[in-house]
């Protein structure tokens, strides 16, 4: 396990320096920054002056490599806006992302569990259509139309819920409903896919027909063995949750990452783009990793070498 | 080293049980025993059609802005001008929008497909055929790819690219290619040690050809269901993306930008949001239900 665990946590350093290279690329394929920063005033020899002390007039490979260097320590420079740190702006956002892909992919899996256990369970019956009908229902609606109907529906006709801004419990159930949606939609159709391998198995027969409860063999034999592809899901829907969270955030005014990250591409603060990318896609590998690890728990048939 | 969930699924679905496509009287009865294949499609049917009969269908210039017929509601006779959908609040005709918008969101998401397809399995099947260093190569880059949501990748791009057609197809088709490359690559990988490979190269045919036939033959089916699902998320991506403003661009409508607009005047009417949605809703809704078929019947162990 621990020389897998090495290998893999190498494995990660190499896909962050790579995303960070992307990041990198992207912001210099904008061009030369010196104008987005330079008051416009400035004289044509103040410019070329500002660009040689900020480094920009540097070749491309000796900026990344520069660029690393304070990545590395969390250090993206400053917002071009608001000018203060960008590592720091990112951070203070993670939070608000995290409670709602949190609740989210609580809300996704107390949902699908039991969903697809009785779907799998009543197979080809019309309760089983029924909960695939609705999963694929789930899968095509986009996002944010679904959010603004429940904006329409919950806080401006019926005056239920607050429809934007985060608060208490209320605040979060609409983004929650609104960003769990598609994940819901697939999950059902993966538990009860999942349910249908293992309830084939010859081991639950058995079970049965030592006369135990049949709740007792679907809960505690079936259920336990349809896990792993459900927790393989699970981690990688953490990652489409926080991409999703871009949207749903927006429709909310959802005070995260994915908010922040869409105010700064439409203000051109590359800062901070640079800054929230790495940090989504840290959370992103770190959970991948964990998935893996899970893996080797919940099954131990999986044995890394 | 790949992620262990990456294997299962690549290994379940590169075996070689995929059936024969060709077989046109199974395919046919296949499709019609299956209701909700045969309600997608013409669900698609008819919103290809819509997309392409334009202008006899929809009543006026999707762009033509008309003050004095502003937030009507659907079903409304204005000079002669019967405005089924209702108009905006700048007094255009919804359904005409809505008619260019298929015509977007059919073209993004059919030809961002086939390019992140073809993409994909050419660098699949040259990476697997090739091996060492450059395979570890590109699968990395892959890792890479996946590392990003999705979503945020298109975002960042399109923010550089600025909005556009050619651009919108480009950047969602390209950071497609990873899911195909996988899938070809490992069925190249399979096959390459295969005995009857290693006969035939014995006999002198080349290796390129051989697995060209064998593992495209092979893996065709899944790639074709794994490219129809992704015509449906591709058509919500770029929808996700208009709705942001970084779409195809202000003067095209797109279901996407019409959402975006409606948000503003949510109250002044209901059918600002509905047909917009409902267009977005049905489209992807039809295509997934004939990828669900699709993958029935070609490709059982996806189920």
């Amino acid at each position: 396990m621990l020389p897998y665990l090495a290998r893999r946590l190498l494995d990660c350093l190499t896909v962050l320096v790579g995303v960070s290279f992307i990041a990198f690329a992207l912001l210099f394929l904008t061009g030369d920054p010196t104008y987005l920063l330079v008051p416009e005033n400035f004289s044509r020899a103040q410019i070329a002056e500002f660009r040689h002390l900020a480094g920009f007039d540097r070749p491309w490979y000796i900026q990344y490599a520069d660029f690393l260097r304070h990545a590395a320590v969390g250090d993206f420079g400053l917002s071009l806006r608001s000018h203060l740190p960008a590592m720091p702006l990112v951070a203070e956002r993670l939070p608000a992302t995290f409670e709602l892909a949190v609740a989210a992919m609580a809300l996704s899996l107390i949902v699908t569990l039991p969903l697809g256990v009785v779907a799998a369970t009543h197979r080809r019956t019309l309760i089983d259509s029924a909960c695939m009908a609705g999963g694929l229902l789930g899968q095509s609606t986009p996002t944010f139309w679904l959010g603004l109907l429940l904006i329409l529906t919950f806080g401006v006709d019926l005056r239920w819920l607050p429809v934007s801004g985060r608060g208490g419990l209320a605040h979060l159930i609409l983004p929650t409903v609104t960003l769990a949606m598609y994940t819901m939609g697939r999950n059902a159709r993966v538990v009860r896919a999942s349910m249908l391998d293992v309830l084939a198995n010859e081991y639950l027969r058995t079970a049965q027909a030592k006369g135990l409860p049949r709740v007792s063999v679907i809960y505690r034999h079936a259920l336990r063995n349809a896990l792993l592809p459900i927790v393989t899901v699970a981690g990688l829907d953490f990652g489409v949750l926080l991409g999703g969270a871009i949207i749903t955030e927006t429709v909310f005014a959802w005070p995260g990452l994915g908010r922040l990250i869409v105010n700064a591409i439409y203000e051109k603060d590359f800062p901070i783009v640079e800054a929230a990318v790495i940090t989504i896609a840290t959370v992103f590998v770190t959970l991948n990793l964990l998935v893996d690890v899970a893996y080797a728990y919940l099954d131990p048939r999986i044995r890394y070498s | 080293m790949q992620r262990a969930g990456g294997d299962y699924r690549e290994k379940s679905m590169s075996a070689s049980a995929t059936r024969p496509i060709a077989a046109h009287g199974l395919v046919a009865r296949s499709f019609r025993r299956s209701p909700g294949a045969v309600i997608g499609l013409l669900l698609l049917l008819l919103i290809v059609a819509t997309a392409l009969a334009g202008s006899w269908i929809a009543p006026g210039s999707p762009n033509a802005v008309r003050v004095e017929a502003r937030l009507l509601p659907p079903l409304t006779l204005q000079d002669g001008v019967m405005h089924w959908f209702g108009t905006d609040p700048l007094g255009r005709d919804i359904l005409s929008r809505i008619v260019v918008g298929a015509r977007i969101s059919l073209l993004v998401g059919f030809t961002a497909v086939l390019v992140g397809g073809t993409l994909g399995t050419a660098i699949g099947l040259v990476s697997g055929y090739a091996g060492g260093r450059l395979d570890r190569f590109v699968m990395r880059i892959g890792d890479m790819q996946l590392a990003f949501p999705f979503i945020l990748l298109a975002l960042a791009v399109m923010a550089v690219l600025g909005p556009g057609l050619r651009n919108i197809i480009g950047v969602l088709g390209i950071s497609s290619w990873v899911t195909y490359a996988r899938v070809v690559r490992a069925e190249v990988l399979s096959i390459k040690e295969r005995e009857f490979v290693l006969a035939a190269r014995a006999l002198g045919a080349p290796l390129p050809r051989l697995l060209v036939t064998h593992v495209l033959t092979n893996v065709i089916g899944t790639i074709i269901v794994l490219a129809t699902f992704s015509v449906a998320s591709t058509i919500l991506a770029e929808a996700g993306l208009s709705f942001l403003g970084l779409g195809v661009g202000a003067s095209t409508p797109t279901w996407g930008a019409m959402l975006s607009d409606a948000r503003d005047y949510m109250t002044d009417g209901w059918w600002l949001t509905a047909f917009p949605g409902f267009a977005i809703l049905l489209t992807v809704l039809a295509v997934n239900l004939i990828g669900d078929w699709a993958r029935d019947y070609l490709d059982p162990r996806l189920r």
